[in-house]
């Protein structure tokens, strides 16, 4: 495909409205809970495609992003409070700082495989998360930090939550692009290739670990922007909530359900899930106590199993997706016959 | 100090006994189940309901509860084996996560939050061997665990069934070309992974209590004991346990409890950098079956 | 084109469910025949143990203001949501508030949760009535329409240092300043505010503090720090648990021999009755600072009296068990909230109850612990307090101080596990 016609797939209309409906409904209806929901949703699907940037296109299965998370909600939230610096400033700080320690975390551990991987980054994850409530002269560990609701531009603090629609909705289409960016440069490609294949990829002179490396840092800095907006949206962190394995979980969840490694896959499975359980959660919350992530479970369970390319694979006819939720070795050619383990 | 190795000896004998039935599944079959912890806790609220309504003791009802647990994998949970086998392993992450979140709720709804243990007769035994002093059910679990690991160790040495096992864990499309039913030997070996693991669950009700959200820590430890012991090795297993159970007891003591986890994650990560095969695992095996 | 089609139908859907899921205001607050009300408690995940039972201890006082005809004539609607953690709790108040039109908020169990519903009730101009949440920063923020009925962690705090001279050194025969303690906590955020404050209120009373000790609470051994405090030289331990730990500990305890001379602990582990059911009678002897209704009866009113009596028989009947702390401290906020405050201001308006709230003024022994009620500008009750009580028999009774005591404290300093059955 040429790189005109793909871009104007990317950029079609459906996208289109499919990424500026949620935010145009948001400012129109001022509704202070959908417009909460809104919020979430955005920041959720964008952390989703943060994530996809290394896991989808690059085929690493992190399950500890939260880390990162964590780190740019941290390192903005300490600087404001003991150096008064804004958080604008400090977001990027955390994202700097958060890309520094993916880089390291990756060139220790990209070289293994598979489930390996996913569970080293589960365990740095939660050392990460451990050194947060241990390191309580730093970050005041378990007590948590609570921000002063001092409304401010400078501040990142808002009274109206138009401009927290704003800001989330301005940090999706960033992604969103960077997501495109990857999709159809060269730097992408090099990615795919390393996922499909990482001996053929080599064999062409592909250095994989540097654009992995590459991946990482943007993948890392971006979830950690997405932090400290967190941060400035709910006003207090701690570590039970901005480094608990389930935020980990959960963004790489969205990005199945939608499609792991396309750009709107992650974006689409933010739309359906975030207000999916909030559905369960308030039609079915007043009742017996689980009920409703029973429910959320079995919903999550029958997408996986039965859209393992994401629905997006509904659009394709190609799914990259599914293809890759098989047993690599097994792979169907367009008439299903199974090619060679 | 010999207190502490005792301990710590103790507690790696449970580690490993949890630990076991994951190396048979995720070290064997490469199924990434993150439902092992679950599983550890709908055994042990089956073990406290049989005690609680019908006066069972739970070292009965773990005899009782392992064997249906096989029952019910090999026969209704058996298309969903075969499904998840055939997903990536992140869809089984998420597979099993989901299942795992479903049983946990289904926990608190029908059990309630609170935390539930039994008050058996020997729950509270100690034995006394000079100055040291462990107690009773530990030194159970401990005994059951090695009896257990020669036990596999030597029925996936010398059974038929056993070698069938490893043969299709080494090559499944030869083993298949051998005549070998290959989903039957996934069903059979998942269901007895489960099947062990919930016999585990019944003997920890004793010296644990139960709650909905249990799960999760004993799934972190029981994943780093398989890989630091070597997937696919039984003994590993152990030794993985023992090292483990050492390590934490030792770094709680001389560093201090918040950090022991630190230390035993920090290990978890050199390994799998170092040697992913694990202590025991032969070298290159843990690439079968990811890519 | 068709498929492409289908999924944004479902993307849409997806967002109009979103809408469904909020947008039925069922009216307005108070203009209708009931006062909404809005009740944010963890129902499930973690904390879900004690955020059912603070509930039900809130619904019970609901239950029975409804029963004698409500308030001012028109009974009280409660609009519960499950929150377990802060974001859910700030997007369901705000539904509560924005969807349900829920007039007044009441809530909670969890300290990091209480916070993020007072925050919203505060940006919204409505009242946030807590019923048993304790950390000290909630009535630290500010906040013009936050009140607090119960105990926060100061007062917990206070009791076990506090208690000390009596319990312990007077037991030991021994002056306070000889006294060695150690201290243990869980890591999370109770337990680390206890151990802050203790350390300080500790230090004003000259009691020497000489191990510090902090763990996760979902470890699964403890023994390594038993261990260190078996080979330590001290007087006292001090301890705040949860259930698990609690029991781990204690279980632990006897399995390496470790005796400790005197116990007293906070926070939820040894106060609820699975502690008893757990290690048995081997938590006989543990001191337990908390609030109390096992208090010497003569420091409670005719109305605290008959209340309590109440409570207790409707809770029974409701739970199939005795209730602990945390439903009785939701209990008697609630019940002082809708007895009390909402009577008198006629209107879930928040300045009038605001109003209402700082003008009332019940001398201690009003309520079933023995608090009083005298908010401060600040929304906190400042007759509260915690009392230590000790496990006798397998009942916790108040054994400190003098004026609420119920019975003497007994086997201090606490028998060696040889010598116990």
């Amino acid at each position: 495909m040429t790189m005109q016609r793909s871009l104007k797939r990317e950029f079609s209309l459906v996208r289109i409205v499919l990424l500026v409906l949620p935010m145009l409904l948001a400012l129109i209806i001022p509704n202070a809970f959908f417009r909460d929901i809104v919020i979430l949703l955005m920041l959720w699907s964008t952390a989703a495609s943060a994530w996809n940037l290394l896991g989808g296109f690059a085929g690493q299965l992190s399950i500890g992003h939260t880390a990162f998370f964590g780190i740019g909600a941290y390192t903005s939230t300490l600087l404001y409070i003991n150096f008064s610096v804004s958080p604008w400033i400090g977001m990027f700080a955390g994202a700097l700082l958060a890309a520094l320690i993916g880089v390291v975390l990756g060139s220790i551990t990209f070289p293994l495989k598979g489930p390996f991987f996913s569970l080293s980054t589960l365990a740095f994850a939660e050392i990460v998360r451990i050194i947060s409530i241990s390191w309580s002269d730093l970050t005041k560990g378990s007590r948590g930090i609570v921000i002063k609701y001092t409304p401010g531009f400078d501040k990142f603090i808002f009274d109206s939550p138009v401009a927290y629609i704003l800001i989330a909705w301005v940090f999706m289409i960033a992604v969103y692009c960077v997501a495109v960016y990857f999709n159809n440069s060269r730097l992408g490609f090099y990615l795919m290739a390393y996922r499909e294949s990482e001996d053929a990829a080599r064999a062409l002179g592909i250095n994989t670990v540097t654009v992995r490396l590459k991946a990482v840092a943007i993948s890392a800095g971006l979830t950690a922007m997405l932090g400290t907006f967190y941060a400035q949206y709910i006003l207090f962190i701690d570590p039970e909530s901005v480094f608990i394995v389930d935020n980990s979980l959960q963004i790489v969840l969205l990005s199945l359900v939608g499609g792991i490694g396309t750009t709107i896959g992650p974006i689409i499975g933010g739309y359906i899930m975030v207000p999916l359980g909030q559905f369960l959660r308030s039609a079915l919350g007043d009742a017996v106590p689980g009920f409703h992530l029973v429910i959320y479970g079995l919903c999550m369970l029958l997408i996986i199993m039965y859209l393992p390319g994401g629905l997006v694979s509904l659009l394709q006819r190609r799914s990259f997706g599914g293809s890759r939720l098989k047993r690599p070795g097994r792979r169907r050619d367009e008439h299903g016959a199974v090619g060679n383990s | 100090m010999s207190q502490l190795l005792v301990t710590g000896i103790l507690l790696g004998g449970l580690y490993a006994l949890i630990s076991m039935g994951l190396n048979l599944i995720f070290g064997v079959l490469r199924i990434v189940n993150f439902a092992h912890g679950e599983f550890i806790m709908v055994s042990m609220y089956l073990a406290y309901w049989a005690y609680y309504y019908y006066k069972i003791d739970p070292y009965i009802s773990a005899f009782v509860i392992a064997p249906l647990t096989f029952l019910f994998f090999m026969t209704v949970a058996k298309p969903f084996i075969v499904k998840l086998a055939d997903s990536s392993h992140l869809g089984q992450v998420f597979i099993t996560f989901g299942i795992g979140i479903v049983l946990q709720n289904l926990a608190l709804m029908l059990f309630s939050a609170d935390y539930r243990s039994v008050d058996t007769v020997y729950s509270k035994m100690q034995i006394a061997l000079g100055e040291i002093q462990f107690s009773l059910a530990r030194m159970v679990m401990f005994l059951l665990s090695l009896v257990f690991t020669v036990a596999l160790y030597y029925y996936l040495k010398k059974s038929y069934m056993g070698k069938t096992i490893r043969a299709t864990m080494q090559n499944r499309t030869v083993a298949m070309l051998m005549g070998i039913d290959t989903q039957k030997v996934y069903v059979f070996t998942f269901a007895l992974g489960a099947a062990i693991t919930a016999f585990a669950g019944g003997l920890l009700l004793p010296i644990f209590y139960v709650y909905p959200t249990i799960g999760f820590s004993f799934a972190l430890i029981a994943f780093i004991v398989v890989i630091l012991g070597g997937l696919g090795s039984i003994p590993g297993t152990l030794i993985g346990g023992f090292i483990i159970g050492l390590t934490e007891a030792l770094s709680g003591y001389f560093i201090s409890a918040s950090m022991k986890q630190l230390v035993y994650f920090c290990i978890f990560i050199l390994i799998l950098v170092l040697r992913p095969a694990g202590l025991f695992g032969q070298r290159g095996t843990e690439e079968l079956g990811v890519k | 084109m068709r498929k492409k089609t289908l999924v944004s139908i479902i993307v849409v859907s997806a967002l109009v469910l979103a809408l469904l899921s909020g947008c039925s205001s069922k009216g307005s607050s108070s203009g209708g025949d009931t006062w909404k009300i809005g009740a944010l408690y963890p129902q499930t995940g973690n904390l879900a143990v004690l955020g059912n039972e603070a509930l039900m201890g809130a619904e019970i006082a609901i239950d029975m203001v409804n029963e004698e005809g409500g308030v001012n004539g028109k009974k009280i609607e409660l609009v519960k949501a499950d929150v377990t953690d802060p974001q859910k709790a700030t997007t369901e108040a705000r539904r509560l508030i924005q969807q349900e039109k829920v007039g007044l908020l009441i809530g909670t169990y969890g300290s990091s949760i209480m916070l993020a519903n007072a925050a919203v009730a505060d940006q919204n101009g409505v009242i946030y009535w807590e019923g048993g949440a304790v950390a000290d920063s909630l009535t630290e923020q500010g906040y013009k329409y936050v009140f607090r009925t119960n105990d926060n962690t100061s007062a917990m705090a206070y009791a076990m240092a506090d208690a000390i001279p009596d319990l312990a050194a007077e037991k030991l025969n021994k002056s306070p300043e000889d006294l060695k303690v150690a201290l243990v906590y869980e890591d999370g955020s109770f337990g680390t505010a206890i151990a802050d404050i203790v350390q300080r209120r500790a230090k004003e009373k000259n009691i020497n503090i000489v191990f510090v000790e902090d763990y996760s609470a979902s470890t699964t051994d403890l023994s390594s720090i038993v261990l260190k405090l078996k080979n330590l030289e001290h007087d006292v331990l001090l301890l705040s648990q949860y259930f698990n730990d609690a029991i781990l500990f204690w279980k632990q305890a006897r399995e390496n021999d470790y005796n400790p001379k005197i116990v007293i602990a906070s926070g939820t582990g040894q106060t609820t009755p699975d502690f008893y059911n757990g290690v048995g009678k081997d938590a006989e002897g543990v001191l337990v600072a908390d609030v109390s209704t096992r208090i010497n009866p003569d420091a409670l009113s005719e109305e605290a009296k008959t209340m309590l009596r109440e409570f207790e028989e409707r809770y029974k009947a409701k739970a199939g068990k005795e209730p602990a702390s945390h439903s009785v401290r939701n209990f008697i906020s609630m019940y002082t909230l809708f007895k009390k405050v909402l009577p008198l201001a006629g209107t879930l308006d928040a300045d009038k109850i605001r109003e209402a709230a700082l003008s009332l003024d019940e001398p201690y022994g009003s309520t079933p612990f023995g608090f009083g009620i005298k908010y401060a500008e600040n929304g906190q009750n400042e007759r509260m307090f915690n009392t230590i009580q000790q496990w006798q028999n397998g009942e916790l009774v108040t054994v400190w101080p003098k004026e609420y005591a119920l019975k003497e404290p007994i086997m201090l300093p606490l028998p060696e596990w040889k010598d116990r059955q």
